[in-house]
Order: structure tokens, then C-alpha cells, then sequence
């Protein structure tokens, strides 16, 4: 760093992204408590192992391939033309941005005194990839092997949340160039692309026993924990300002990036369009109230579904949220979450679909119908301050919604967990379900009891 | 070996990398690859073990009720 000014611009920065890593971690405990707090009794600990060990296992893959896959990609490969050096191939070189910040053995990818974003930077698109992994884990609770939900979590945690960023999600990537896509706060790259392959996951891996009567009519399946559900939830919005922080370069002079005449410093979304922390606080707050509103309102007060409304409310919005007015990111969401809870009920009839969290509707629908509205609302912005891309549309977001929601989530969902119910590597047995996951753990527990009990008699 | 012995000479010479053993990434990474499988490998074999030991008793969806504890 070449002098104070530099120096606090680094350190800032890194620090910056640093605080939204802490503040993300919050979103993980909050799907551990709201997961637990919608299984079953009998079902707690397996529940909670589930999502915890997606930590490691997502994050050594990250480590080893994943952030590689996501500064690689950009060009699809063969589909659009880097505008770093014109390369259409895997994006290997090529200056910042370039796929050689990530090779896990490179020296950027640890202790370097000449470098303080990579780390940090890394870890705030971890932090995404456990979000990914933890939406398909609620949707799947009470009868996946844990092997099988192991696999899943690296497939969608580290393989194609991170193409589709690559994608979708880049200054560089060849969505944004060729589509006009725009996604500031992932209503696709994350959110529609979950909840898409935990639906592809859930028509292979059928409902829990007993989620359907036999005249195919749903039924709710308790008991639950409401205290649970309530703080893991308000967990999850508050580590979601961590993550719209993320989502932001919070200090980035355009000036000579764009070629204007002088420096223009300013907060830029992943894009490096302009936008401020200030304007998006307003929206991210609009957004989950127009949530919330509408949740209770369609689920006549049902709690469980407003609180998991607020959260919708936001995916919605998030497409826009860098500029969208306050008041339009409020009734985004709220006309997210109507689409998205009637679609939850609509293919649970239809299709015998048990998603025990409504993950495929909050996560899924809500973001695929943030895009579609994006793209009308944004229609005609630019998707980049260079030259050369093209505009925001709406059938380029709409493309880019199949793409999220069907190619990279759907799809990969079905298929992979189509080849593990294939080897019998899917679900528990017919027996361990009903008994329940945890039955040994409780079992031995009550035993130690016993015994402690008889020796102070 | 250390790879850094003395922060002033480090500095001076514009050397960035620090953690030790520069240069055996490579043997590091395999390391990890190979534990990585191995866990997987291991996890499936014991919760298939597990998974079978239990299903063997056959309880009843209310059987758990009886090993709820009271501490």
C-alpha cells in the first residue's frame, strides 16, 4: 500500500467484507434453528447435523474447486467474449477477475502480505454457497440420508450456484453482456437457482410418511417449535444485511473504469453499476415489510408463513433492490409472495410435493418472480457501465430465470438425486423414518438416565 | 523452515507469502482431497450400518415417546 489514503481504502475494504462474513454467519444459525424448529421431536439431532456438517463440507469444496469454477466461467465457456482479453474459453488469465486469484495452491489463497481482498472476498461468496446448501436442506428434512443431502450441498453449494454467478453474477459474465441480465441482491443466482433444485430433489425423493391422506389430500405435519422458528427466522434477516452488504463493492472509483472524465468514487453492486448502502437499506426494509404484510394477509395470520413472507418479500425485491424506488420494492414483494404461496399450495396438490419449509416457494418462485418483474421494471437500463452490453429486458430476464431456476437448479437437482435413489443412497429406510432418525441417540440418552437414577437411590 | 527469519529482510525484499513451507501446496491440497473422499466414503458406510441396526428393531412411529428424558 502505497500511502494512508490507499491504505484505508484497502483496509476498509476488507474489513468491510470481513463484518458481512460475521453478519452471514447469523443466517446459518438461523436455518438451524427454524429447521429443528419445524421437525419433529424424534427427528431434532439428525435434523441439526444435517445442516451443520453442509459447513465444512461446502466450504473444503470451496476451498478446492469452487471458487475457481466462479472466476473461470464467465464466458459460459464458448458462449460470450471477455472484456478483459477477448478470451471466449475458460477464463484462466487476464488480469483482476481473472480465474487465477483461485486456484486453491495459488499464494493469493493465503497469508500474503500483498493481498487483502481474496480471503475475505472468498468467504463472502462461501458464505452465499451455505445459503444455497441450507435452502435445500429444510425442504428435505425427516427422510434424506445424510450421505445423500452431503452430495447434494457440495452440487449446489459449490458447483452450480457458482456457475450460475459465474454467469449471472460477474462484471464479466456472459449473461449480463448478451441477456441484460441483472441480479444485484441474487433473487436468481441464489435464491431461484436453491429452490429450483430442491424441487428437483423433492420429485425424486417423494413426501414424508404420512404428509398425504390417501385420497391425496396434504396434511400439516407437527408438532413444532414456534420459539424456534421465530428467533431462527429473525436470525436469518438480520445475517440478510450482512448479505446485501456482500452483494456490494462498498468503495469503487467508475471514473477511469467506465472513462469518464475525473474519478466518480461510489458503492457499486457486484456489477459495478452504481448504487448506495443507503438507498438499499430503504428497499431491503420496504421489501420485507411488504413481505410481511402480504403474508399475513394471504395466510389468513398464519405465523409460519409470515414470518417466512417477510423473507420472500425481500428475494422478490432483491433483483432491483440498487434501483428500485422504496415503495416499488414493497409491492414487489408483496406481489412475490402472493404468486409464491399460492404456488406452494397449487404443486403441493398437484404434484404431491411435501417441501416441509416451503423452501421451493420462498426461495424458488419468490425469485423467479423477482426476475420476470425485474426485467420490466429495469427494462432498458443498462446492465453495465461498459460498452458493449446489453440492455436490461424482460426476455432476458425471463431466459435468465429458466436458466437459474431450470437449467442450473431444477435439472442438476432431479438428476443427481435420481442416480443416489438409484444406488439406494436417497432415503432412509421405510422403519428408520417411522421410528425416527434420532431413535439410538434417545434410546441410549433414556438408558444413562435410568442408570443415574438407580445408582442414586 | 521458516519462511520468513526476519520481518525487517522479508519486508525490505517486497516478499509477500509467509505461511511456511512455500512451494508444497500441492502436497497439502492432496492431503485434504484424499481425507475429503475418505469422509465421504466412511460417513455412508457407518450411517448405512446405522440406518440398518435401527430399521432392525422395528419401532412404531410413537416409540420414541417412551426414551424422552427428564433431566
Amino acid at each position: 500500500m502505497e500511502n494512508e489514503l490507499s491504505a484505508l481504502s484497502t483496509i476498509f475494504t476488507e474489513f468491510y467484507y470481513w463484518v458481512t462474513v460475521v453478519l452471514m454467519f447469523l443466517i446459518h444459525v438461523g436455518f438451524c434453528m427454524y429447521e429443528v424448529g419445524v421437525s419433529r421431536h424424534k427427528n431434532h439431532l439428525h435434523t441439526l447435523m444435517k445442516n451443520t456438517m453442509l459447513i465444512p463440507l461446502v466450504t473444503v469444496t470451496w476451498f478446492f474447486f469452487g471458487w475457481w469454477i466462479y472466476w473461470a466461467m464467465v464466458n459460459g465457456p464458448w458462449i460470450g467474449t471477455s472484456i478483459m482479453d477477448g478470451n471466449s474459453g475458460l477464463q484462466l488469465g487476464g488480469g483482476f477477475g481473472a480465474n487465477e486469484w483461485a486456484n486453491p495452491m495459488s499464494p493469493i489463497m493465503g497469508v500474503n502480505l500483498g493481498d487483502h481482498i481474496n480471503g475475505v472476498f472468498w468467504a463472502a461468496f462461501l458464505l452465499f454457497s451455505w445459503t444455497a446448501a441450507s435452502i435445500v436442506s429444510g425442504a428435505v428434512i425427516e427422510r434424506i440420508r445424510m450421505s445423500a443431502f452431503g452430495i447434494l450441498a457440495i452440487a449446489i453449494g459449490s458447483v452450480f450456484w457458482t456457475i450460475d454467478a459465474s454467469w449471472g453474477w460477474h462484471f464479466d459474465g456472459w449473461m449480463v453482456k448478451i441477456l441484460g441480465y441483472h441480479d444485484a441482491y441474487a433473487s436468481g443466482v441464489i435464491h431461484a437457482v436453491a429452490g429450483g433444485f430442491a424441487l428437483g430433489v423433492l420429485c425424486v425423493l417423494g413426501p414424508r410418511i404420512g404428509k398425504f391422506a390417501s385420497d391425496g389430500t396434504p396434511r400439516n405435519i407437527g408438532p413444532r417449535n414456534p420459539w424456534l422458528v421465530t428467533v431462527g427466522i429473525f436470525l436469518i434477516y438480520t445475517g440478510f444485511w450482512g448479505f446485501y452488504a456482500a452483494c456490494n463493492m462498498p468503495i469503487l472509483d467508475v471514473g477511469p473504469e467506465y472513462g469518464l472524465d475525473g474519478t466518480y468514487f461510489t458503492a457499486t453492486n457486484i456489477y459495478a453499476t452504481p448504487t448506495t448502502l443507503s438507498g438499499i437499506t430503504f428497499n431491503f426494509l420496504m421489501s420485507l415489510s411488504g413481505g410481511l404484510l402480504m403474508g399475513y394477509w394471504v395466510s389468513k395470520g398464519d405465523p409460519f408463513w409470515t414470518y417466512s413472507s417477510g423473507l420472500a418479500g425481500i428475494i422478490t425485491a432483491s433483483a432491483g433492490n440498487d434501483l428500485y424506488h422504496p415503495l416499488q420494492a414493497m409491492i414487489i414483494g408483496m406481489v412475490g409472495v402472493y404468486i409464491a404461496y399460492k404456488m406452494h399450495y397449487w404443486v403441493e396438490r398437484k404434484f404431491k410435493i411435501d417441501d416441509a419449509v416451503g423452501a421451493v416457494a420462498v426461495h424458488g418462485y419468490a425469485g423467479v418472480v423477482g426476475l420476470v418483474i425485474c426485467g420490466f421494471m429495469l427494462w432498458g437500463y443498462p446492465s453495465s457501465g461498459y460498452e458493449g452490453y446489453a440492455a436490461i429486458n424482460p426476455i432476458g430476464m425471463i431466459i435468465g430465470a429458466i436458466i437459474m431456476f431450470g437449467l442450473l437448479g431444477f435439472l442438476p437437482g432431479w438428476i443427481i438425486a435420481k442416480v443416489l435413489n438409484g444406488m439406494g443412497k436417497l432415503r432412509i429406510p421405510h422403519e428408520v423414518e417411522l421410528a425416527g432418525l434420532d431413535f439410538n441417540y434417545m434410546e441410549a440418552a433414556k438408558a444413562d438416565e435410568d442408570a443415574v437414577a438407580a445408582d442414586q437411590k | 523452515m521458516a519462511t520468513v527469519t526476519s520481518w525487517v529482510e522479508t519486508l525490505n525484499a517486497g516478499e509477500t507469502v509467509v505461511y511456511p513451507f512455500v512451494g508444497t501446496e500441492w502436497l497439502w491440497l492432496l492431503i485434504a482431497v484424499v481425507f475429503w473422499i475418505a469422509w465421504h466414503v466412511k460417513q455412508s458406510a457407518s450411517e448405512t450400518e446405522e440406518n440398518d441396526e435401527l430399521a432392525s428393531k422395528s419401532k412404531g412411529p410413537d416409540d420414541y415417546k417412551s426414551n424422552i428424558t427428564n433431566w
